[in-house]
């Protein structure tokens, strides 16, 4: 913990992320939509993610002004146990659990689930940002390259 | 030992509710959301059947004396008390104790003629206590202080032109307690006491051994009278022995802590702003020592502190101890109540990792 500034709520809509690169990608994407009312808070990928979500929802302010919560979780190797796991910890930690991935709690804060890459598929971010560049022109040298590799 | 503690109406607090209580427990919080309103609060409830110490708190806040003149309009030592000053709301302090079960004492200001009579008959067989107020009042005040445990119990403190008295004789509390304000000093009479006390029932290794973690040439202490003053002095290896408050402030104020544990055994002790005078490097092993001191001679601690150092050494401490019997208070001010949010030592370390604040 940086003890000359530890971290401290301060907007109403808080993005939980998987660790640093995913801090980087989302701050990236957040900016480039201009979106200036979100927080994101590194919770790492861990057996204690239940711990930490009653850590974040303890925090001070948490409860005066944080309205929604988005929770992003690489799916892994199967994206229903991966939500269902968030699930669990959600229940644990006295947050709202949405029925299902991409659709909001109905209480509040509102709580949203999204499986990466997609539901219903097994992989992590690096999947998705991976797809998103299949049409590129390089991307066929870049797929043999890594075959030599192998 | 305290397993939960309910206030209504007392200070800042409208309703406060504090559960999850540790053997140690610590408070934290911005200021004025009530942290030393707390400590305030256990003391009146452990101090159970004494009205006269709601006179000590404004003591422990530095507010010494107060001199009214006749014919004003006066305040009494006790609206400050009173949630918004309101008189008409009584207190309630309710405690959930594993030794004397629950506990809930009632504080009011009796102002009503037939309160006032119930009174006055009990003054014909009343106690002067020292005189600490000098004042000229209409009428008389008087403040109603009632155990609700069993029947009603009432004791009571009355304020008129003779001064301030208290009947009946309260019975003594149910266990022992001790008050460490922030800003007074333990007088050094009540230290030497304490010392002695410890002397005499063979423990003084207890406090040797203590102090030892903030001074390791530290091999002996003993009492000196200097001049009319009993001084705590230590042998850390020089040609004399050391007063202790040459030592530096950490030595004398870890010896207040271990002091007043050992001399309430089964009771509370209570530390405001319990970081002072401690060098961050050494609040691990302070924490260490109050743990240790508060199993031993098993008392309850309650401590506040505005530090985040503070309250990282605490959980450092009591995660590397046989038990972790220590829970972490944050007292926050929401929708214009106070709320209790507690930390388990999950939820504290998982704040910790992820760098949260918690204070």
């Amino acid at each position: 913990m940086d003890k000359d500034h530890p971290i401290e709520i301060i907007k109403p809509n808080l993005l939980l992320v998987e660790g640093k690169d995913d801090v980087g990608f989302f701050e990236g994407l957040i900016k480039h939509l201009d979106l200036n009312n979100i927080q994101i808070i590194n919770v790492g990928s861990t057996s204690k993610y239940g711990d930490r979500l009653k850590a974040i929802r303890n925090s001070p302010n948490f409860k005066k002004i944080v309205i929604s919560i988005g929770i992003v979780r690489d799916a892994d190797t199967n994206s229903d146990a991966a939500f269902q796991s968030i699930s669990g910890y959600l229940r644990s930690a006295k947050l709202p659990v949405p029925e299902k991935p991409l659709k909001p709690s109905k209480s509040t804060p509102q709580v949203t689930v999204m499986i990466l890459p997609k539901e219903g598929e097994p992989g992590m971010l690096e999947d998705l940002c991976l797809s998103s560049i299949l049409s590129d022109s390089a991307f066929p040298c870049m797929e043999a390259y890594f075959q030599c590799l192998q | 030992m305290y397993q939960s503690f309910n206030i209504s109406n007392f200070r800042c607090f409208k309703n406060l509710n504090v559960t999850n209580l540790e053997h140690v427990n610590l408070i934290a919080g911005v200021n004025n959301v009530g942290k030393t309103a707390l400590l305030e609060a256990l003391f009146l409830h452990c101090g159970a059947y004494n009205p006269h110490l709601t006179m000590n708190l404004n003591a422990l806040r530095g507010i010494e004396s107060i001199k009214v003149e006749l014919g004003q309009m006066i305040e009494t030592p006790w609206d400050s008390l009173f949630y918004e000053f309101d008189i008409s709301k009584e207190i309630q302090l309710i405690g959930d104790d594993k030794t004397t079960g629950v506990r809930k004492l009632q504080l009011d200001i009796i102002r009503d003629v037939e309160g006032l009579m119930k009174v006055s008959q009990l003054i014909q067989h009343d106690i002067n206590w020292t005189k600490e107020t000098s004042l000229s009042l209409e009428s008389p005040q008087v403040l109603e202080l009632s155990d609700m445990s069993n029947g009603q119990n009432s004791y009571y403190l009355i304020l008129d032109h003779k001064g301030i008295r208290g009947v009946p004789i309260p019975p003594p509390p149910p266990f022992p307690t001790i008050y460490l304000g922030s800003m007074a000093r333990v007088p050094l009479s009540e230290e030497a006491s304490r010392f002695g006390k410890l002397e005499l029932n063979r423990q003084l290794n207890v406090l040797t051994n203590a102090l030892k973690v903030v001074e390791p040439r530290l091999d002996d202490l003993s009492i000196i009278v200097v001049g009319d003053t009993p001084l705590i002095h230590g042998d850390i290896g020089l040609e004399r022995f050391v007063p202790l408050q040459f030592m530096g402030e950490g030595m004398a104020r870890l010896a207040n802590f271990v002091l007043a544990i050992a001399n309430s055994p089964d009771g509370v002790v209570l530390i405001d702003e319990i970081e002072n005078g401690f060098h961050h490097s050494i609040l691990t092993k302070v924490w260490q020592v109050i743990g240790e001191m508060a199993r031993k001679f098993n008392t309850q601690v309650f401590a506040t502190t505005h530090s985040l150092e503070c309250i990282m050494s605490a959980h450092k401490a009591f995660m590397e101890s046989e038990h972790y019997d220590f829970s972490l208070h944050r007292l926050e001010r929401i929708n214009e109540a106070i709320d209790d949010v507690p930390y388990d030592q999950n939820a504290l370390e998982a704040a910790i990792e992820i760098g949260l604040e918690v204070r």
